[in-house]
């Protein structure tokens, strides 16, 4: 990949990857008010507004983050299997995205309920977006910290490669 | 003077996230077994 593409991709990624990090700490704040507010309205409009946050921000920044990390990783020399520490970050995003993609069902749930005049603000609060948007939070930290420390070690295929030159 | 095949043992960090990623799986496997959690849990 020539330099200056090198450079382009590698802000979509940082972009896209610390977006997403952002967005999960969002929801998760929301999250935490939603589980801890004693205004009704507040508590409805917390999980009303996590659906269309996850949908339209949280969803396509992690598809935007696992894209641009393919790109980087195979257009340059760090490759996709040939380092411990893009494995980790590859099993990381996929886990992540997989997790969300099977969230949203739950999210639409809380958005409908919270829609309802009849459903009460006891039956609405639910702990289950502040534990997966901690866990979230927690796994992208890890990704980001290992694309900043590159931590060594090579694996058996990268060693395969770098013998072969 | 490091083993010759030092350098072609897998990291210790490696291993911690590979304990750590293996544990987080088993936990999930379990609570959706017994019920407690999965999508459509509020449908």
């Amino acid at each position: 990949m020539q330099p200056r593409l090198r450079k382009l991709a590698l802000t979509a990624h940082v972009s896209a990857s610390v977006g997403w990090l952002g967005a999960v700490a969002g929801v998760l704040a929301l999250a935490i008010v939603g589980l801890a507010s004693e205004d009704t309205q507040t508590v409805r409009a917390v999980y009303i507004a996590m659906e269309p946050i996850a949908w339209f921000v949280v969803l396509p920044l992690s598809l935007a983050s696992l894209l641009t990390g393919l790109v980087q990783s195979l257009g340059t020399v760090w490759g996709l299997f040939r380092h411990y520490w893009v494995v980790a970050k590859l099993v990381i995003n996929l886990v992540a995205t997989v997790i969300l993609m099977l969230y949203m069902r739950t999210l639409g749930d809380l958005a409908d309920s919270a829609s309802q005049p009849g459903v009460s603000t006891s039956d609405l609060r639910d702990p289950s977006p502040v534990l997966h948007a901690g866990v979230a939070l927690v796994l992208l930290l890890t990704a980001t910290t290992l694309a900043v420390y590159k931590p060594p070690g090579v694996t058996p295929y990268g060693r395969r490669r770098a013998a072969r030159g | 003077m490091l083993p010759p095949r030092a350098d072609h043992a897998t990291p210790t960090w490696v291993k911690v996230f590979a304990v750590v990623g293996a544990l987080l799986i088993v936990a999930v496997v379990v609570l959706l077994v017994i019920g407690g959690h999965g999508p459509g849990r509020h449908a």
